[in-house]
């Protein structure tokens, strides 16, 4: 049974704790080292590994804090040059090329968005569920199987946006970057009619921007579609 | 509420003033002089008096007179405060002198300087130090005399520690457990603790953390430094090499046998035996070819020779049947010689007369025999005489026939031997022609076995042997050369084990350099665990001095009018330190606060505290003239004006103005 804990899920900051029972890893590192230990209550020896999807500070603050406190960090050999991270603690992975940390088989995957080699992250543990991570990115080229959990950002909704750009409230160059490297609404849910959500448990809405969503809709939304546990991740 | 009031306060030659009286008879006075006129010395006057000290603190201030180049303005004067107090209206008047002594030896002219003498004196009758300090002690101690008699000491002269340690005693402070109850957080803290106190806890582990810290920073330097150190394997294979050692380990073996085999003589033996085993097996090549061939030369050889020893035989009996020819052909010679000889022996006989030749003398006596006699025995010895030669004639006859008969026999023989002689002679022909067909047949069998040379094996066989022969020799020759060769190999084998075996640690070296990695990182991340875990005390310290501090707030401001305290500062890194800082309308007491407010502020605490304590003392207000309005108080002030018109000190006080 995969727990799933968000410690911030913004553009302020983006980190979540996930854990089987058996082995705990955080997804992102995207505050302070010592805001992410106290929201963990200074259990952070207990992480086995921190997996980061790209190099913006909102999702990798952390990251070198964490690889000074033992904690193995995943990620791209281009998002660890682009951090300036090294040392035995850094663990680059390569898109399709799975490992493993304790309990979890990982295969990391690539995404599109302004970063310089962004990852999303499917995680199988031997309890058969199935996870995948997938965040700040425009489009999602993979379909998956048997996914039992799903955290996949849900930035924006289109007609909020269009709405906004017509009331002058965002600027259409904004528009522009938040089509070209964010997920909408919309794609969530071509995203999930695309792939097999019979045995999904749980879908966490990720990554609400602050003035083009409305997380009441979202979830009401993604519970229509998939019939699932929907959760947003809180700010 | 214990009330000490000033009743008047004298001076003589006390730090330049000659000789100055308050006369403040229990009311509020106001002093008034000009810069350098003594004010501060009033001050200093009454709480030397008390405890020997100026308001500074200072025992060691200089109270004689002195003159405009710094020495001592006139010698041998008595130095003396007297003051009287009503204490509850009870009073008490106590005198200080403080004295040169000058002693005139015996003999000597002039008197001469021996040193300071203080003289007490209580309510006019002179006490000795102790009993003079014991006395102002019973009224009150000197650090809350001192606290409550002027506004400046609490924030001036306390350091931070202090003035906690006082506000918290008067706005009774929170045990540990209150606070802890207050925050659920909290909980693990007395655990934590363990009964030590809160600030030594911190300081040993902000000592802990700063050298795990340094520890941490020093252990991915020491992991990339055996990382660097390991040794490089990229070509190597653990398990090919260990094959090759092992296999050129038993050929050094087999050479060290081979050495020790040369030296012994043993590898000339082994030779040899080879070389008789070579020579059984050429043998065994030879038999095998020739056999079947040799087989008939054998028996035709057999056969050769079972003829012979059949002619032999022959010849033998041949030779023995020729030689009883010859035997009998003597034995007939013999007796043809001995009818020859009887013949010629009866022809003898023929020719034989009867002579008598007999004597005609007796053989006995000699005497001549009567010839009668003479002729009978003539007679007598002539028939004798023929009847001999006849006998004889019969038995020569006799002999003669058997001796003929007899050289017949020998002769029929003969003849006979003679003949079976050439029935052998025949024979041995017949033999002679078949021995000599047997023999060339023999010869040709012996000319049909092969030679076993031109066999490639035998020929082979025969190479080894005279190789083998050859080293055989050449080792005789040279067994010392030999065994220095396969030392050679073996030195050669034995350095191509030692590179591999230098190749073969290497792994070992990779091992172990892994295993200390393993051991750095275990070692780091225990370190980050104690790391966290003290971070989290320390969090947890700095949690409770939070809750400590908006619970400790509103409990200590409520009791102060115009001052509020600030007890604890947020550093930049989110720390809390502790403080006591005053603050009057958010102005810090000493971060730019006005002198008046500073004033004010020091009178409230002064309120504040006398209330706690339960006394009140004269407050000396220095620089009054710097507040146009001071705060209510119940004690008694005396307010220190500078004033630049009065050159003398001036005097004020309420009766007297209400007098005026």
């Amino acid at each position: 049974m995969i727990d799933i804990q968000c410690l911030g899920s913004s553009s302020a900051g983006n980190a979540y704790r996930i854990t089987d029972g058996r082995t705990a890893l955080l997804l992102e590192a995207g505050f302070p080292y010592k805001s992410i230990q106290r929201t963990l209550h200074f259990r952070m020896t207990d992480i086995a590994g921190c997996l980061i999807s790209h190099e913006h500070g909102d999702h990798s603050r952390a990251a070198a804090d964490i690889m000074r406190a033992g904690i193995p960090v995943y990620t791209s050999s281009g998002t660890a040059d682009a951090l300036g991270l090294s040392g035995h603690r850094l663990h680059t992975v390569t898109a399709l090329q799975p490992f493993e940390v304790g309990s979890w088989t990982i295969m990391p995957f690539g995404i599109e968005h302004d970063a310089a080699e962004p990852l999303g992250f499917l995680l199988a543990n031997q309890d058969g569920d199935k996870l995948v991570f997938l965040t700040d990115s425009y489009y999602c080229r993979y379909k998956f199987q048997g996914l039992t959990h799903i955290m996949i950002e849900c930035n924006y909704s289109l007609e909020i946006v269009n709405r906004r750009v017509l009331a002058g409230e965002l600027h259409p160059a904004q528009k522009k970057r938040l089509l070209r490297s964010h997920f909408s609404l919309e794609h969530v849910k071509d995203f999930l009619k695309a792939n097999d959500t019979r045995n999904v448990e749980e879908i966490w809405l990720l990554h609400l921007s602050d003035g083009n969503s409305d997380a009441e809709l979202f979830k009401r939304e993604i519970q229509e579609l998939t019939g699932a546990v929907v959760r947003v991740a809180d700010r | 509420m214990k009330r000490i009031v000033l009743e008047r306060l004298t001076l003589r030659n006390f730090k330049g003033i000659k000789e100055f009286n308050v006369p403040a008879d229990g009311r509020d006075v106001d002093i008034y002089g000009d810069n350098g006129t003594g004010k501060t010395t009033l001050f200093d006057g009454f709480l030397w008096l008390l405890f020997g000290k100026d308001s500074t603190n200072s025992a060691t201030f200089e109270i004689k007179t002195l003159d405009s180049s710094g020495n001592v303005f006139q010698h041998k004067l008595e130095h003396e405060i007297e003051g009287s107090l009503l204490i509850d209206d009870r009073r008490r008047i106590f005198r200080r002198v403080y004295k040169e002594d000058w002693t005139k030896k015996r003999g000597a002219a002039i008197e001469e300087f021996t040193g300071h003498t203080t003289s007490y004196f209580i309510d006019g009758v002179p006490a000795k130090a102790g009993e003079y300090k014991a006395e102002v002690d019973s009224i009150i101690k000197e650090d809350l005399f001192r606290l409550l008699t002027s506004p400046s000491y609490f924030n001036e002269q306390l350091n931070k520690d202090q003035r906690r340690k006082k506000l918290l005693e008067v706005c009774g402070d929170l045990t540990d457990s209150e606070v802890i109850h207050g925050n659920k957080e909290l909980e693990p803290l007395p655990t934590i603790l363990a009964g030590r106190d809160m600030d030594s806890h911190k300081k040993v582990v902000s000592a802990r953390l700063s050298s795990i810290n340094k520890e941490i920073k020093e252990l991915p330097v020491r992991i990339s430094e055996v990382q660097r150190q390991m040794p490089d394997v990229s070509e190597l294979d653990e398990g090919l090499l260990k094959d090759d050692i092992t296999l050129l380990r038993s050929r050094i073996e087999a050479r060290e046998a081979e050495v020790s085999r040369i030296l012994s003589g043993g590898e000339v033996s082994v030779k040899e035996k080879r070389l008789r085993e070579i020579e059984t097996e050429q043998l065994e090549i030879k038999t095998r070819m020739q056999s079947a061939v040799l087989d008939k030369v054998a028996i035709k050889r057999d056969e050769v020779n079972r003829l012979h020893q059949e002619q032999d035989r022959y010849r033998r009996n041949g030779e023995d049947k020729q030689q009883r020819i010859c035997q009998n052909e003597r034995l007939a010679a013999g007796r043809r010689q001995e009818v020859d000889r009887l013949r010629a022996e009866f022809a003898a006989l023929k020719n034989e007369v009867f002579e008598n030749q007999h004597d005609e003398n007796c053989p006995t006596c000699g005497q001549a025999l009567p010839v009668e006699q003479i002729q009978a025995a003539h007679d007598k010895a002539e028939a004798d005489f023929n009847r001999r030669i006849a006998d004889r004639k019969e038995r020569i006859n006799a002999d003669g026939k058997a001796a003929v008969a007899e050289a017949e026999k020998f002769e029929q023989e003969i003849s006979r031997l003679q003949g079976e002689i050439d029935g052998l002679n025949d024979v041995l022909a017949v033999l002679q022609t078949e021995i000599s067909a047997a023999e060339g047949e023999l010869a040709d069998l012996r000319a049909g076995v092969k030679d076993p040379a031109a066999d490639p094996e035998y020929a082979g066989k025969q190479a080894e042997s005279s190789r083998l022969q050859e080293e055989i020799r050449q080792l005789r020759d040279s067994s010392q050369t030999a065994a220095a060769t396969v030392r050679e190999e073996i030195g050669r084998l034995r350095r191509e084990v030692e590179d591999m075996e230098r190749d073969l640690v290497k792994f070992e070296g990779i091992r172990r350099a892994e295993q200390r990695i393993a051991e750095l990182e275990k070692q780091e991340r225990e370190l980050a665990g104690e790391y966290e875990r003290l971070q989290h005390e320390l969090y947890l310290c700095e949690e409770f001095t939070k809750t400590k501090v908006s619970m400790l707030d509103a409990k200590i401001n409520s009791k102060f009018h115009l001052a509020r305290f600030r007890l604890f500062k947020t550093q930049v890194n989110g720390g809390m330190d502790e403080v006591c800082d005053t603050l009057y309308n958010g102005v810090p007491y000493d971060g730019g606060l006005n002198n008046a407010a500073r004033i004010n502020v020091g009178l409230d605490i002064i309120n504040t505290l006398s209330a706690h304590y339960g006394f009140s003392a004269p407050i000396f207000v220095d620089n009054a003239e710097a507040v146009t309005q001071l705060i209510d108080t119940d004690a008694q002030v005396i307010r220190l004006v500078v004033s630049a018109p009065d050159k003398q000190l001036r005097l004020e006080s309420k009766s007297i103005q209400e007098a005026i």
